[in-house]
């Protein structure tokens, strides 16, 4: 089990937390958003913290696995178990293609950032021109009065919430499990000095494009779902920036170090903002306090809420021992 | 497509390319001299163009004669920006001047909104409707006189880039830093000064862009992904650049807007974007930046 501690205090924490709100369909909403937007934000995070590789345009993913559901839903009356694949697949696909071509050309940095900007806003003006995708009115998916569990459609909140605590223990067991084999170690080395990596023989496009389309493969995941449970999508809401940005804010909130560090940013910032937004008297104060928060914590705490405590912890245990060792000496 | 309505989209292209450079050159100044992108461009925009209305509405200002006291008010605000944000955001990873700048856009978006609720504002005024026939197509008076204003700013600016003391030293420290530095430039005020002309460019642009389009706390962010389209295309940090690039992204978007739809007309920057960042990602103008 110790290598997946992370993996196991997570699912630990997450188990509370859900024993919490089980009895208040509310709160149980609110948990469910925060691992939604926990994981994308881990899953992006694996490219931008871990690799180096800043997307703007994580909705794209996000887009294609809710778009694959509903369309597959309401046209074709596609099960779950086609849709899901399908839209994953979809997803890898077209993060491959992005990434040869962006990896290719040795795109890096704010490059990388607003050419993958450029995608996802493709990709949410043509899909707000397609007529067999709704436009930009969206598509509401069929829904019926009894659960259908074969179509993921259930009366109450909590078969939704534990699918998505599975989604996001999952993906945060892949990713320690990445960062404790060769490739974790090949993407923190071309994070920290991509030059160098590659002349120690570290494939650079081969390791940028598996971090990039394992990213987007969770993120498609996660549309898939949010597809489901919510039974809406429109391209404001699963296709633009903002929700690329979103992912963005948790990680640079929680910390970009650390594996785990967006889910705190998540797990701070989602419920925070939801409650703000349903109990505050002035509309947009939710977002006004985030953008606050954004900017301050980027500029005053570039390592996130999370990378501040463990350095702190880190400082500290490095301080006892030092004593200790002083105490052994005299 | 008639031959006329192509001459019309040529016209209405070239136009706009005018005032998206304006836009654009800030972005690029900023950029060249500090090596940050400002995701916030779009949202000063909106205040200039909100700057601009309001001296119409409330004290009957005719915008042109507004740009006089909106361009002040903006270069201030620049001065603010460099203060508050980008002083700080110079010693933190790319990813965090990403998002500091973000967030600053989110917060000036939101703020528009509580402010100005989301109404569609526009200044209306008789000539709104005027126009001038060339041949066979015909120009809104308002276009024609944003084309030029907006041109003989440009001419001006490149003027002071060129010729003058003070852009020599820009352009120094835009080459490098600590050279700038090495020689006795104070690199702090030049940095200043930049955010400021750069953001003050935008007091010109507002007044003029809004008895043309309506304006709403979500303006700016679409200026600010076109002014993005325009300056990589150029190439980042270069002036000429940003001309060529505006031009580009003018006569597409309207020779677009007369064939496709408008949510299609809309994509073609982006993908002009895409196709040169994959071919020449230093931009048409730039020679080899690639880091």
């Amino acid at each position: 089990m110790s290598n997946f501690r992370t993996a196991t205090i997570v699912a630990g924490v997450l188990l509370v937390a859900f024993a919490a709100v089980s009895g208040d369909r509310y709160f149980m909403d609110i948990f469910i958003f925060t691992c939604f937007y926990g994981t994308l934000a881990v899953c992006w995070n694996m490219m931008a913290g871990l690799t180096g590789l800043m997307s703007l345009g994580h909705a794209l993913f996000v887009g294609i696995g809710a778009y694959s559901v509903a369309w597959g839903l309401s046209v074709h009356g596609w099960s779950p178990l086609v849709t899901w694949p399908l839209g994953v697949g979809l997803a890898v696909a077209a993060a491959a293609a992005i990434g040869m071509l962006c990896f290719r050309y040795g795109l890096r940095g704010y490059f990388f950032a607003i050419a993958t900007l450029a995608f996802g806003e493709v990709a949410f003006f043509t899909v707000s021109a397609t007529e067999a995708l709704g436009r930009s009115d969206g598509m509401i998916m069929p829904i019926s009065a009894e659960d259908i569990p074969g179509q993921l459609q259930f009366f109450e909140k909590w078969p939704y919430a534990l699918i998505i605590m599975t989604i996001l223990i999952g993906t945060i067991a892949i990713g320690e499990a990445l960062m404790k084999s060769r490739t974790g170690y090949y993407w923190r080395a071309l994070r920290d000095n991509e030059q160098a990596a590659e002349a120690l023989g570290v494939n650079a496009r081969a390791f940028k494009l598996r971090c990039f389309m394992l990213s987007a493969g969770i993120s498609a995941l996660c549309g898939a779902f949010y597809a489901n449970y919510v039974a809406f999508v429109d391209p404001r809401s699963v296709l633009g920036v903002e929700l690329s940005i979103q992912m963005l804010v948790y990680s640079i909130v929680g910390g970009m170090s650390l594996l785990w560090g967006p889910l705190i940013g998540a797990a701070v910032l989602v419920p925070f903002s939801i409650l703000l937004r349903d109990y505050s008297a002035i509309p947009g104060s939710d977002i006004v306090v985030y953008a606050v928060l954004l900017a301050v914590l980027a500029l005053v705490l570039p390592q996130g809420i999370a990378g501040w405590f463990v350095a702190r912890w880190q400082r500290r245990r490095l301080a006892r021992r030092a004593s200790r060792t002083a105490e052994v000496v005299s | 497509m008639s031959f006329e309505i192509f001459l019309q989209a040529i016209v209405g292209g070239l136009a706009n390319a005018a005032l998206y450079a304006l836009i654009a050159v800030g972005l690029t100044l900023v950029f060249g001299v500090m090596r940050i992108i400002n995701f916030a461009h779009g949202e000063f925009l909106m205040i200039a163009m909100y700057a601009g209305y309001f001296a119409w509405s409330l004290l009957g200002i005719d915008p042109i004669v507004a740009i006089a006291l909106v361009t002040p008010v903006l270069m201030v605000l620049g001065a603010l920006l460099y203060s508050s944000v980008m002083r700080f955001a110079l010693r933190v990873p790319e990813i965090n001047q990403m998002a500091a700048t973000l967030g600053l856009s989110l917060l000036l978006q939101h703020l528009a909104l509580v402010a100005f609720t989301g109404d569609n504002m526009l200044v209306t005024q008789a000539r709104a409707i005027a126009g001038v026939e060339l041949g066979p197509v015909v120009v809104q008076v308002n276009q024609l006189i944003a084309c030029g204003i907006s041109i003989v700013l440009l001419g001006a600016l490149y003027v002071v880039l060129q010729r003058t003391d003070f852009g020599l030293i820009m352009r120094a420290v835009a080459q490098s830093r600590d050279g700038a530095a090495l020689s006795g430039i104070d690199v702090t005020g030049v940095y200043k000064w930049a955010v400021a002309v750069g953001i003050g460019t935008l007091g010109v642009a507002g007044p003029l862009l809004v008895s043309l389009l309506y304006v709403n706390p979500h303006v700016g962010a679409l200026f600010t992904l076109k002014a993005f389209v325009i300056v990589i295309l150029g190439g980042l940090g270069s002036f000429t650049g940003a001309l060529v690039g505006a031009l580009v992204v003018g006569l597409a978007e309207s020779i677009a807007g007369a064939w496709f739809s408008a949510s299609i007309a809309a994509a073609v920057p982006f993908v002009i974007l895409i196709l040169i960042l994959l071919t020449r990602p230093e931009g048409l103008m730039n020679r080899s930046v690639r880091a």
